[in-house]
């Protein structure tokens, strides 16, 4: 099968590392493929689990990570410069050169903060002058000062999250803890994961904007996803009356049960189920996201997921708040 | 005796890094891996209600 020029340089870029090539024949591959307008997007883990990532691989609602980043080079695309776990590049051509005109910054994971050290994502860089390893703190302040939006994909990245739980002996932040003179550049997408929904959507918006910021509330979520939702109550089928339609009670604080009854399914028994699982510690009384009627594993473009938390029987932990875990902790009792 | 090392390497969850000790020659005298990153599981999950266990740990790995 004969292939271009032009296909046989745009397979190359994806594959480069695998080719064996420098980090300058790279830099060249790329500007022979770079087209007006396409964003670079610069991924950085810290202390992360690699589940915003997983969680970000699975999106399909908007489009697919294939189709965002692989073969979408018109100009509402981005080009998604390196990922750790998806890579092919590895070592010293890992991390890119920073792109001279704008980029956008994305940060999973937190960012520790004691003794310098904790998280090393490479050995020295060419042209850092550093002697030694380069932490994802260092990593962050070079390529944050310059990006044009910095987005702190999970809550670990955007609040400290897990890592920073009480007790935590790394000094682990959240980015805007880390970097607060970044602050007007930091966009948070909260979740453990999020959905990736949130993550292609605020991307999609930046896009559309000239990499403006989404509208956002006052911990810096997208208002679209996040702060217009109210609690997730309101939005819930386990709410008395929601199967009539009628969502009047999620403010009353009518919940089915009253929250006398048995506070999960009861599978054997019909009348029983899909009970309310406030008594059993959901927090979703106090959390905000769109996650009762978005939901997740959606299987199609535009259509909304499969299931959710709730949905499945399992109460809500509060996974997109600031405070995520140890105000949302104990997890599962009674709120 | 050259030392190669190779951090990061990708396409695996968390950060690793390899480092390779030579004889100068073509020989691998010494290959060791690096675990680069830390979080302290073991102390976040200290003073807990243990039921919080099972939903701390899992966010050890979120493959």
């Amino acid at each position: 099968m004969r292939i271009s020029r032009r296909d046989f340089l745009k397979y190359c870029s994806v594959a480069a590392g695998a080719l064996g090539l420098s980090a300058t024949d790279l830099l060249n591959v790329e500007k022979a493929l770079a087209v007006n307008g396409a964003l670079p997007v610069i991924w950085l883990n810290g202390q992360a689990c690699t589940g915003c990532t997983v969680s970000l691989a699975n999106s399909v609602y908007y489009t697919t990570l294939q189709d965002l980043t692989l073969f979408g080079l018109p100009a509402d695309s981005i080009d998604l410069m390196n990922i750790e776990t998806l890579s092919a590049s590895m070592g010293d051509q890992f991390l890119p050169a920073r792109p001279a005109g704008s980029f956008v910054l994305a940060v999973e994971g937190a960012i520790p903060t004691k003794d310098h050290g904790y998280c090393e994502i490479t050995n020295t860089y060419p042209g850092w002058n550093h002697t030694t390893p380069v932490t994802i703190y260092d990593a962050v302040s070079y390529y944050g000062a310059t990006a044009a939006a910095i987005l702190s994909i999970g809550t670990c990245a955007s609040f400290g999250g897990i890592p920073a739980g009480k007790g935590n002996p790394t000094g682990a932040k959240g980015v805007l803890g880390a970097f607060p003179a970044f602050e007007s550049k930091i966009l948070n997408i909260p979740g453990c994961p999020p959905n990736p929904n949130w993550i292609v959507g605020s991307i999609a918006y930046m896009l559309a904007n000239s990499y403006a910021l989404p509208a956002y509330d006052n911990i810096r979520r997208p208002n679209l996803y996040y702060g217009n939702m109210g609690r997730l109550c309101t939005r819930c089928p386990r709410v008395d009356g929601a199967r009539k339609g009628d969502m009047s009670a999620a403010t009353q604080g009518l919940f089915i049960g009253g929250g006398k009854g048995r506070p999960y399914d009861d599978i054997g028994n019909p009348t029983k189920r899909s009970y309310c699982l406030r008594r059993i510690g959901c927090k979703g009384p106090k959390t905000q996201s769109d996650c009762s009627f978005r939901q997740w594993n959606s299987t199609s473009y535009r259509t909304t997921g499969v299931n959710w938390c709730v949905g499945a029987g399992a109460p809500c932990q509060g996974c997109t708040q600031a405070d995520f875990p140890d105000k949302q902790s104990p997890f599962v009792n009674i709120l | 005796m050259a030392n190669i090392k190779l951090d990061p390497i990708t396409r695996i969850e968390g950060h690793l890094g390899v480092v390779l000790s030579t004889d100068g020659g073509n020989a691998v005298t010494g290959a060791n891996c690096e675990g680069t990153m830390f979080r302290g599981f073991e102390s976040i999950l200290t003073e807990r209600n243990p039921r919080d266990a099972v939903i701390l740990t899992s966010r050890i790995c979120g493959v």
